[in-house]
């Protein structure tokens, strides 16, 4: 066994598992985690890594998990394995790219009945630029619809990897795990670097603890860290000394002698200031003090919303929980903002809109939070009047005189799917502003068309109607190219005259109409009557293009109240009284938070 | 100041009405006398008066044979005081009251009766399962009116499909039998009734919002003309007519109550008595108060139910009343000033009042002067 920094590199293999989403990465995990005996069987339980109450859920990874296995090899020699479970999901992207600069190593994933998908490429791709020893491995193998010899041609067409290199596994039988583990020995190189030379290690993950303040997850790339040194984050320009620094075994185990060159694991050191850990930081000793290394590059938030407390939160909470929240979420951003009718609350940039919807589920349920959710908006770049540029991330910053020009983000998308669906895409991309650019075949059945598009069009609801298109099979992926001009206007929401910022969306002119009229009338519903009739109007400027109203209130009134029914019927009003004061105020309009939701929603249910 | 009013319950009817959610039960006739008995020895311990106002109510309190009627009267009196120009309603209805009833009653110092007729028509009479016809109603409000000065009559609207034609035939009996004071009241699913059940089950057994809007106004307006005042939300009367009893109630006096379920409220202290008539005996009989519930009325509950109550009357919530609890005219004139824009409410140095216009949505306008409330 080996305890403690190890005397040798040579007996260390840093890797990630990586795939597209569900070919199997976290079941292949367990299975390694189980056969080396890092977990014992009766612990074991399925996507034992996927430990988030809402990746078990919605059965997906959603963060990259460390862990550190030791496994005996047939040489005789006992070799450290720290390995990095990875998701699979596009909008998780930024996980991947910060594990892949921990390691040297990965195992590419592919479902050897799916075959090769628009995650499998583009997290290859990732790899690639990593400089990393890839292992492809047909996984699944058990199903009855997989195809290893096709898939393995496909690997290879594709991929350009020896179809001859390919493992073939079934993570979920545990079939070819004692040859992955060899593989991962034989195949890929073992860490370099200097135990002796002066710290520097790479910060790529961190967590909030409410009793042990940030844990910093990283990797030594030269040197070593132990309990008691005095450690310095470089970007940061903070000191701390190091109170415990250990293994993740898959739970954190302390490791007296500290971790050296080539190894991963965490550090405590009471960091309770959330500004002072940044992932992409280096550590190094304070006395003798290295040079940064390479960080990552920022991940680049494409979709904006804004997040407001609502009813018992409070802003101070608000701000706390997002700045928690972004320690073990570096793609996570916001900044506070003013939002008109829902008071002080935050403008949050993410990946995608499941990103999205996970960050915002995160913040109820981890930090016990109620938040409103206002409609999501790419960036947009405008060219103003005075001939400057400005970057804008929510329609409220739209100057009032309007602008010259306006462009949005356009993305480069691959879709992939069975040929028979050409057809269907093909419509599907149309709709959505896509503009056609080639169409590839990959083996005999399946298809890759590619177009440009909107990135508007593309996160707001193109992956369930790709999935709804394709009866599931379709797959895609997307990459953002620039911005491009397009005929865009801005679609105001206005309440009882009175326009509400957080309503408010940018789209493009041709659909202006449908969309403004599918948010006034989902706003319909949702707004409860009042004493007068309620105007609800979508306008382009000073256009109307959209209207509604709900009507008053015609009656309510308690038939009797006589001396036996006073105190039921004073606390009904009191009730109803509560249940009103939950409400957001638009001027004089009691807007209940739903409808913020509701509208947010009818974009993708006005396209039926 | 001693207190001036009491209610009476008498929890027994002829059968259960559906839609009803008051204290009462049907038959138990082998009862009737223990309770009166129980009754009285609660009232005995009550200040001898004087009083301003009695209320008997149930219930049905004309159910009880005309002797037992008459002991529980002559019982009353012989405990209470009445002030020179007191007010003493009983309920009565079409199904049990009649000539001899309602002499018992006038003989014992009774001087207003409350007839429940609810409708002038007998298939609503029967879908509300009232145990009575038309004919009958008719005839009881002729010997009521015979023998009592004061009489008023309820009636029910807001059923399904009802139309105005419907709603001014039923308020034609005020006309037709020279009654003074009306009860107009909105059929309500009550939780815990036959009808919110059936509801609840999908069961259309009252009119559209709309339609409902539609015949509180033409009440409104239909009485109007018949010389009534709508003196409170559900409440008309020709001038002077008014019931004192129920005013009491409405401007946050102190009652008195005894009886199955009755609640008074004494001092900030609301205090409700046992619903079912076995227990209510049981404990007086055993000495004990019968009390099943107190509530303290806190500085909140207070203001809440002072515009609670004070906007159901027509002249409006008191705006002394509401210094005297520490609600300057600044704590509501925002308020009231957008309502009074929008015609809803109107106001002048001494009251605060709906306007007609607002009548129809006034637990909507009073919940926006209410103080908010913890938890
Ligand atoms: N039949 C079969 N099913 C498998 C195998 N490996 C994984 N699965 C199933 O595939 C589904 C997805 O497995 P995961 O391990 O969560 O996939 P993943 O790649 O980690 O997914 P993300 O992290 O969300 O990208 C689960 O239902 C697994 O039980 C396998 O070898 N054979
Ligand atoms: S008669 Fe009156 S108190 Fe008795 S059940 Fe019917 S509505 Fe209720
Ligand atoms: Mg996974």
């Amino acid at each position: 066994m080996l305890r403690g920094m190890s005397d040798s590199l040579d007996t260390i293999r840093n890797f990630c598992i990586i795939a597209h989403i569900d070919h199997g990465k976290s079941t292949l995990a367990d299975r390694l985690l189980q056969q080396t005996g890092a977990v014992a069987d009766r612990n074991m339980q399925d996507q034992l890594l996927d430990d988030m109450e809402l990746e078990r859920e919605r059965g997906i990874t959603i963060k990259a998990r460390a862990v550190c296995i030791d496994y005996k090899h047939s040489d005789g020699k006992t070799y450290q394995l720290n390995l990095i479970d990875t998701p699979g999901h596009v909008d998780f992207t930024y996980e991947v790219t910060r594990s892949l600069q921990a390691c040297e190593g990965a195992l590419l994933l592919v479902d050897a009945a799916q075959g090769v998908e628009a995650q499998t490429m583009a997290n290859f791709l990732l790899a690639l630029d990593q400089d990393l020893e890839i292992v492809p491995i047909l996984n699944k193998i058990d199903l009855p619809a997989a195809q290893p010899e096709e898939v393995a041609i496909e690997v290879e067409e594709s991929l350009g990897l020896d179809a001859e290199s390919c493992i073939q596994a079934s993570a979920k039988k545990g079939i070819g795990v004692p040859e992955i583990l060899s593989a991962i020995v034989e195949r890929m190189p073992a860490p370099i670097g200097n135990a002796n030379a002066p710290l520097q290690a790479l910060i790529f993950d961190a967590v909030y603890d409410e009793y042990r303040g940030i844990i910093v997850y990283f990797r030594v790339i030269n040197g070593s860290i132990k309990r008691g040194d005095n450690i310095r984050l470089i970007r940061s320009k903070k000191l701390y000394e190091v109170t415990e620094v250990g293994r993740l075994r898959p739970q954190m185990t302390a490791e007296k002698n500290g971790l050296a060159a080539g190894e991963v694991g965490y550090f405590t050191g009471s960091i309770k200031a959330l500004a002072d850990v940044k992932v992409g930081d280096t550590i190094t000793l304070d006395k003798d003090r290295a040079e940064p290394l390479k960080g990552f590059h920022d991940a680049k938030p494409m979709v904006h919303c804004g997040l407001y407390p609502s009813g018992e939160t409070t802003y101070d909470q608000l701000r706390e929980s997002v700045e928690k929240l972004q320690i073990n979420d570096a793609s996570f951003t916001w900044e506070p903002e003013s939002g008109g009718a829902l008071g002080q609350g935050f403008r949050c940039g993410f990946l995608g809109m499941l990103h999205m919807e996970i960050c915002q589920e995160r913040l109820e349920r981890e930090f016990d939070l109620d938040v409103v959710q206002t409609a999501p908006t790419v960036t947009y770049q405008l060219k103003l009047k005075d001939g400057s540029d400005k970057e804008i991330t929510t329609p409220a910053e739209i100057p009032e005189e309007g602008y010259e020009a306006i462009k949005e983000p356009m993305a480069t998308v691959n879709f992939m799917a069975p040929s028979s669906y050409v057809g269907a895409i093909m419509t599907l991309a149309t709709e959505r502003r896509g503009i056609f650019l080639r169409q590839e075949y990959m083996g005999k059945e399946r298809c890759v068309l590619t177009y440009q598009m909107p990135l508007a069009e593309v996160i707001y609801d193109l992956f369930d109607q790709l999935k709804s298109h394709t009866s599931g099979y379709g797959t895609m992926d997307y990459d953002i190219y620039g911005f491009e001009e397009a005929d865009l206007v801005k679609v105001d929401v206005l309440v009882h005259h009175e326009p509400c910022d957080a309503l408010a969306i940018i789209c493009h002119r041709s659909t202006a109409e449908y969309r403004g009229r599918a948010m006034i009338k989902a706003l319909k519903s949702e707004i409860p009557k009042h004493l007068f009739e309620v105007a609800l109007q979508a306008a382009i400027g000073k256009k109307v293009i959209a209207r509604e109203s709900v009507r008053a209130v015609r009656k309510d009134v308690t038939a009797k109240c006589y001396g036996g029914d006073i105190s039921r019927k004073r606390k009904l009003l009191e009730k109803q009284k509560k249940g009103k004061k939950r409400m957001k105020m638009i001027g004089n309009v009691e807007v209940p938070q739903g409808a913020f939701m509701a509208v947010l929603k009818s974009r993708s249910a006005d396209r039926e | 100041m001693s207190i001036r009013h009491c209610y009476i319950h008498i929890p027994y009817c002829a059968s259960k009405c559906p839609y009803c959610d008051f204290n009462s039960i049907a038959g138990r006739s082998d009862e009737w006398t223990v309770y009166v008995q129980a009754l009285l020895q609660e009232l005995r311990r009550l200040p001898t008066g004087p009083y301003d106002t009695l209320f008997m109510g149930g219930g049905t309190p004309t159910i009880l044979p005309p002797e037992l009627l008459s002991t529980l009267l002559s019982g009353i009196r012989s405990h209470i005081d009445l002030s020179d120009d007191y007010e003493w309603t009983c309920e009565a209805n079409p199904s049990s009251a009649d000539a001899e009833r309602f002499k018992v009653l006038a003989e014992h110092g009774v001087n207003r009766v409350s007839v429940g007729v609810q409708s002038t028509d007998d298939a609503t009479l029967s879908f509300l399962g009232r145990a009575h016809n038309a004919a009958e109603a008719h005839h009881t409000l002729a010997e009521a009116t015979a023998q009592f000065e004061r009489v008023s009559a309820d009636i029910m609207f807001g059923l399904p499909q009802q139309t105005a034609e419907d709603l001014k035939r039923d308020l034609n009996l005020y006309k037709q039998h020279g009654i003074t004071h009306a009860s107009v009241y909105h059929l309500t699913m009550e939780l815990g009734t036959e009808f919110h059940a059936r509801y609840k089950h999908g069961e259309q057994l009252n009119c559209s919002e709309q339609q409902s809007g539609e015949l509180f106004d033409c009440l409104m307006t239909e009485l109007a003309t018949m010389g009534f005042h709508q003196y409170e939300t559900s409440n008309f009367a020709h001038s002077g007519a008014e019931c004192r009893h129920n005013i009491a109630y409405w401007t946050g006096q102190n009652y008195h109550a005894v009886g199955a379920g009755a609640v008074s409220t004494i001092h900030g202290q609301r205090c409700t008595r046992h619903k079912h008539p076995k227990q209510y005996i049981n404990s007086i009989t055993a000495g004990q108060n019968a009390i099943q519930h107190t509530e303290t009325i806190s500085d909140i509950d207070r203001i809440n139910e002072t515009w609670m109550l004070g906007f159901r009357l027509q002249r409006g919530v008191c705006i002394q009343h509401l210094e005297q609890l520490g609600i300057t005219q600044d704590c509501w004139q925002q308020q009231a000033g957008a309502l009074q824009t929008d015609g809803l409410i109107d106001f002048n140095n001494t009251h605060i009042w709906i306007t007609r216009a607002g009548r129809a949505v006034q637990d909507a306008i009073t919940q926006q002067f209410f103080l908010d409330t913890e938890d």
